[in-house]
This record gives C-alpha cells, structure tokens and sequence, in this order.
C-alpha cells in the first residue's frame, strides 16, 4: 500500500496536498463554535451527491417534471427518502448559514484583512436561496408553481429591466416548457458551478488568513485533524440525523397536486425561509411594492455588505451586532406573523387541505389508470369527478345549496343557505331526514325555499304540509311502511355507498316499491312512480340515479321534476352555465361514483 | 495515514517523548474522525444507489401477446415483410395508449404457418434489413447476413441466428406474436424483457 502511495505521491505530491489540507492550526484548539462552516460544506456536498442522483430521474418539461417527480417519489423504492434528503438539507441549510454568520460576525471574523472572505460569504449566502428558489419550481407542483410566479413577478419590479429579466428567466411571457428548462439548469449547472468556485475562493482565503479565534483562549493551540474535525464529523451527524429524522417523520418531501395555470391555489408560500419577505410584501400597497421587494431588502444586504468598513469605527463592531440581532429579529418576528396568520385563517387551512386532496387524488389517479396519460397529470384532475365535482358545486350550487354544512370545498357559507344540504342525497339517511316532521322545515331541507316560505296567500307546499301533519300523525303501522319505502326510494338511486345495503335489503326494497306503486301513503297521488301517470311532484322512477340527476341538474323546471313550482333552480342544461362534461362530474361526485 | 504534520508546526505538545496513550488517543480520534466522517457521506451516497439500482431489480418480462396483422396480409410466397410492434405500455410515468417498442419481420411459408423474426440483429441490436436481391437479411451496421430462415452466414460478425419469436394464428386468420427482446451478442437467446 505504501509503495502505490509512494509512486502516486511522487508524481502528484499528494502526500503535501493532503498534510496542507489537514493541518490547519486552530489557536486556542478544537472548539464547537468553529463547526459551522464545516457543516455547511457538509450540506452542500450532500445536496451535490443526491442532486445528481434526483437528476438521472427528473424530466424537465411541463408535461413530464411533476410526473417524473411523482414516479420518482412515490413509485420507485427508496426515492421518497432521496428526494427527501435533498429537500430537508435545504431546509436546514439556512439556520447552518445564520449560525455561520452569526459566528462570524460575533468572533468578528468579518474584519480586516478578511473583509473579502466575508464577501464571498455573503455572495454564497445569496447563491443559496438563489439554487433554493430555482429548485423549489422544479417539481412543477401547484405549490412551486404559484409561490415562484410572486418571485418572477417581483423581476419585473427591477427599474428600467425588470420585464426583459423576467422573460429571460421565465423563457417566455408565460411559464412553460422553457421556464423549466432554464430554472434547472440554473439550479444544477449554472449556480451550483458558481457556488464551487466561490467555496474554493472562500476556503482558500480562509486558509491564508487563518482562523480568527475566540478570546479568551481557553486551551493550548490544537490541529484541524484530528481534533476540529472530530468536533466538526460530530456536528456533521448531527445534522444528518436531524435530516433524517425530518423526513422519516414527514414521510419524504411533499408533492402537491400538478401545476394547473387554470387552477387558483390559495394556499401558495414560499418555503419557511421567504416568509418573513412574503410577509413583509403585505405592507406595501400598489407602487410601494418595489420597497418591499428590493430597496428595503437591497439596503439590508447593503447594510451586511459594509459591516467590515463598518467593523472598523470605535462602536462600528457593536453597532454591527445589534444590526445582526435586530435583522434576525424581525426575521423572526415576521415569519411567525405569516404563520400565525396562517393558523388562524380558516379559508388558508381550507385550501391546503383542499391541495393535500387534490394531491392525494391525482397520485390515486396515477397508481390506479397504472401510469399518467399523454396529456400529463394535470389534465387527470381536469377530468376527475371527485377533483371537479366539489369545486363545480362550490362556484354554482353553494350560493344556495351546502354541502355537509360547508360550500363544498370545506369553506363556511357568507349567508344562510336558502336550499337543501346535499351531501349525501338520495340516501336512506337523506331521505329519513327530508320526512321528518321535524327536519323538513329546517335548512338542512326546504328551510329556506319556498316550500316553507311561500309568496304571501299562498299555502307551504304540498310536500311540507303532507310531512308536518300526516307524517307526524302516523300510526306505528304506517311508520313501518314509510321505512320500507324509504328504503325503496333510495335502493332508485342506487348510489356506490349503499351497494351491498341494498343488496342486503332486497326484499325490503321490493316490499317498499309495491307499497309505494300500490299507493300506500299516497306518494304517488303527487308523484310518478315507474307509471306515466300527470303528477304534480317530482317523478320518483331512478330517484336521484345517475340519469335522474342529470336531467334535473338540466332542466328541474321540466314538468318531470318541479314543473312551474321550481324554486329558483337554475337550468344548467339549457343555459350552458356548464358543459355537458362539468354536469357529468358534478352528478358523478354528488353521487359519489 | 502516512501523513505526519511538520514538525514546526505540530505545535504545543509536541515535547518529543514518546506517550503511548496520547498516540492512542490520536489514533482513536483520527479513526472517529474517518468513521463518522465516512458515514455521514455514505447517507446520500446509499440513497441515490438504491434508486440509481432500481431498474436492475427490476425483472425480466415473459413476452406480451400481439396481434399485428391478418393472413390475408400475407401471402404465401411474397417474402419477410416488416410489421411495427405497438403496445399499450406504462413508460416510467407515461401510459401509452401504443407506443412502439420493436419490429417484426413476418413470412408466411404455407396456409397455415407463419415465421416471425425479431428485426434486432443478434449482433449488437441494429434493425435487420429484408434485401429481397440477395434474398437475405442483412445488418447494416457491422454486415452479418442471415439466410432466408434466420441462419447465420459466415463471415457475420453476430454469434447466433435472427431470433425468432413464437406465432399464433387465433380465429383462422389473426397473427399473434408474442414479442420479446433477446441479449446481444451471445451465442444463446436469453429473453431481457
């Protein structure tokens, strides 16, 4: 072994190389304080190792990045914990730059004659929440999407250039294929380049200057290896365990639902790291915008930037450390605002909740159809009942009807409800519920129609008044019938949750329907009933199937359903307020199929 | 390590005595160092293996059933003709309703019976070509020549014949095919997918 060593090291001299590297002098020895640039190199050499292992399974292109990344996180084993990594070692990368920073501001390292090291630091600073910008859009989920569009759209701001730099980063007007294309390779070739070069200066310069050491000395002087290192390797796992604890508590990094330009997504934010700016933006109303965005922001980086001139008056170091404190403060102070903001907003929780579904769904999509279409994920959602369905019933039924007591998205209503809630419709429940003397007239049911709230002279509506007298007046007897046909009437919906129930219940089903042909409890008086009988009431043959409902979400004034006593319903059908497609998936999800 | 610092700069203990338990202790750091060191790195490092080796898990498949044309498409005596193979196919994330993975040469040798050859030379996996002059196919990559039936022609730079794939004849006229790829470059035709 020693001899190849001895015949490499007379060519290459790495025996030197190697003592140069590892005999730095530390005056006044190993110290815990001194790890954090160690660390920090640490963590770039991982994000280096599993960026370029993310890299051999990520597609940059607008139909295939959310996609590769999917496959990559939750199809192939293992990728979940690669991907991981490299995502919680960023997050932790900028409390190991503030703990840097902060060690070297408060040892006052940053002074002459190493104020150019401490500007290379600074500029690694900036180059790390650059590559953590650019990486953040490269899943291409909703998330990345709409929380990168505020950072290019914030370019724009930029006097004189902005609109020139912002197409030159986006790759166009608009995000797309190009924008992937160059947001990656700034994120894996250009900044990530730059960021070696600066490390070599940086270490280098650190190197020449040596280590400014913390008076008092406590200790004799001591080597980098083998006792700094140790410190430093200890420090090292320590990092990595926190990392792995992070995302093994986590389950991996987040993959939200694919972008969707169409989709407005409520719950975009920056990474932890950018709250305090996202926050921050909220003070600046209209053209006030570019202080928040850059002056105020340009000026403390500024202020950072001269802290080595700064260093040198009789207070300029003091007054260098409270400016570091302050900043770190409102740094603080504004992140927790945004998230407390955050917490407490119920339409935010609302919409992350939402994302988390749509998520969740459109990986459901992917495991089940055993692959993604052409067209991408995004178009998979597109079509997706159980997706469309609540968003559809939230923008065109909600103004009147609930869902569960919410507008179908999971947001409270601004107003009463004047309709039925619909969730769960046609079911033996529903139905249990809508013929119950005491129910009926609540706003679960015809509560805020015009049912119960007739023009005046007018009586309620047949319907209510047959509920709130005869039904209350039934006799035990008579009970028992209105259950079997309830559950009759329901088994017409044949809805996918009350499957096996109503294969369970067959004979009562059948019992229940000649009841209701036979006109036991006079429904059918009002209301047809596999019969072509006139009627007055809505026709109860296929009540609330798949068929029924889409014909009355059509037309509930057709003399089919409500004839002339419709309440207001709208005609989706005939008005095209919605496309055959949309009013497909809404009955689809009403329905739960 | 055969490394040693210099001298000069060894520093404040280094009085020249040998001590035993110091070294010790410089050897028990110095191999902490390289130990947690080394394991620090090996994190990512067996992450992004354990994914980058995931396609090597990954088992060989048997060989789907195709149909790619009728009889009638073939008529006894017209020679090899060349058929694309489209599948219905899960690629990595994206699935394809046809994506085209292959092509077959076909010959039908009576009413009955048809030979179906993998285009990709046995050689390297360049496509074979039919040349109906010569009555042979042909690679034009590194020039093996196979005869008529698949058998090799010396001097072919390939180590077996064209590979041939099992047919089918369903419902008196449809041709099924049941595609496979086969190993380059050995004498024996081993199935890699």
């Amino acid at each position: 072994m020693n001899r190849i060593i001895d015949w490499l090291d007379a060519r290459t001299g790495c025996r030197s190389l190697l003592r140069t590297a590892l005999y730095e002098h530390v005056p006044g020895g190993a110290r815990w304080r001194y790890v954090w640039g160690s660390t920090l190199s640490f963590a770039i050499v991982v994000q280096f190792i599993t960026g370029i292992f993310l890299w051999m399974n990520y597609s940059p292109s607008a139909q295939s990045a959310w996609e590769s990344v999917y496959y990559l996180n939750d199809v192939m084993p293992g990728g979940w914990l690669l991907r991981g990594i490299h995502h919680y070692m960023a997050q932790l990368m900028v409390p190991l730059l503030i703990l840097h920073l902060m060690q070297v501001m408060i040892d006052g390292a940053y002074k002459a004659p190493r104020e150019v090291n401490y500007w290379f630091g600074l500029g690694l600073l900036g180059l790390t929440l650059a590559i953590s910008l650019t990486g953040y859009l490269l899943p291409w989920d909703q998330r990345g999407y709409w929380s990168t569009k505020v950072a290019t759209n914030l370019l724009s701001g930029v006097p004189y250039i902005g609109s020139t730099l912002q197409r030159l980063v986006v790759g166009n007007a608009n995000y797309g294929h190009q924008t992937l294309t160059r947001f990656f390779a700034m994120h894996a070739g250009v900044l990530p380049a730059l960021m070696v070069l600066m490390i070599v200066v940086h270490v280098a310069l650190f190197r020449k200057h040596g280590l400014t050491p913390k008076l008092p000395k406590k200790k004799p002087d001591a080597m980098f290896w083998p006792d700094q290192l140790l410190n430093d390797a200890i420090a090292c796992a320590a990092v990595i365990i926190a990392v792995l604890a992070l995302v093994f508590c986590f389950k991996g990094a987040e993959l939200g639902a694919p972008a969707n330009p169409a989709e407005p997504y409520s719950a975009a934010r920056p990474d932890w790291y950018f709250m305090s700016l996202f926050q921050f933006l909220k003070y600046f109303e209209g053209e006030k915008l570019i202080w928040g965005s850059l002056i105020i922001p340009g000026c403390i980086f500024l202020l950072l930037v001269l802290m080595p001139v700064l260093g040198n008056w009789k207070l300029g170091h003091r007054f260098n450390l409270c400016v570091l404190f302050a900043g770190l403060a409102g740094f603080a102070t504004l992140t927790g605002i945004a998230f407390t903001h955050d917490a407490r907003d119920s339409h935010y929780q609302a919409a992350v909740s939402q994302a988390k579904s749509d998520a969740e769904r459109v990986k459901h999509l992917a495991r089940q159809n055993n692959g993604i279409p052409n067209e991408g994920a995004a178009a998979m959602l597109r079509n997706d009942p159980l997706t469309q369905g609540p968003r559809i019933f939230a923008s065109q039924c909600a103004s009147c009807h609930t869902w569960n007591g919410h507008d179908g998205l999971g947001n409270p209503l601004s107003e009463p409800p004047t309709a039925a809630d619909l969730a769960g419709f046609g079911s033996r429940d529903w139905l249990r519920g809508f013929l119950d003397p005491k129910q009926i007239e609540s706003l679960k049911y015809f509560g805020g129609t015009a049912f119960v709230h007739p023009k005046t002279g007018t009586a309620k509506s047949k319907m209510v008044r047959f509920v709130t007298s005869d039904v209350a007046d039934f006799k035990p007897d008579e009970k028992a019938q209105l259950e079997k046909i309830i559950t009759a009437l329901s088994a017409e919906a044949a809805l996918p949750a009350q499957k096996e129930a109503d294969k369970r219940d067959a004979t009562v089903i059948e019992e229940g329907k000649k009841l209701l042909a036979d006109d036991a409890l006079t429904c059918v008086d009002c209301h047809r009933f596999h019969n072509d009988d006139p009627t007055s009431g809505p026709d109860l043959t296929g009540y609330a199937s798949h068929a029924w409902l889409l014909d009355f979400l059509k037309n509930p004034a057709h003399e089919r359903f409500y004839g002339k006593k419709n309440d207001r319903m709208p005609s989706f059908g005939q008005t095209s307020r919605l496309t055959p497609r949309e009013l497909e998936m809404l009955a689809a999800w009403m329905r739960g199929e | 390590m055969s490394v040693s610092p210099e001298p000069e700069k060894s520093g404040a203990d280094a009085s020249g005595g040998e001590k035993p338990p110091e070294s010790r202790r410089e050897f028990l750091k110095s191999a902490a160092c390289i130990a947690l060191g080394g394991a620090c790195v090996l994190v990512p490092v067996a992450a992004g293996t354990y994914v980058l080796f995931d396609p090597v898990r990954q088992a060989a498949g048997d060989g789907a059933w195709i149909q790619l044309t009728k009889l009638e498409a073939l008529p006894v005596g017209a020679g090899p003709r060349l058929f694309q193979v489209l599948v219905e196919r899960t690629d990595a994330w994206t699935r394809h309703a046809k994506s085209a993975v292959g092509a077959v040469f076909l010959e039908r040798l009576d009413e009955k019976t048809v030979r179906a050859f993998q285009a990709a030379c046995p050689h390297l996996g360049c496509a074979v070509e039919w040349r109906k002059e010569t009555s042979r196919f042909f690679c034009p990559c590194h020039n093996s020549s196979f005869t008529a039936t698949g058998e090799i022609l010396p001097p072919s730079p390939a180590a077996r014949g064209l590979d041939t794939l099992q047919v089918e004849i369903r419902n008196e006229a449809e041709v099924w095919v049941r595609f496979q790829d086969f190993k380059a470059g050995v004498k024996e035709k081993i199935p890699v997918a």
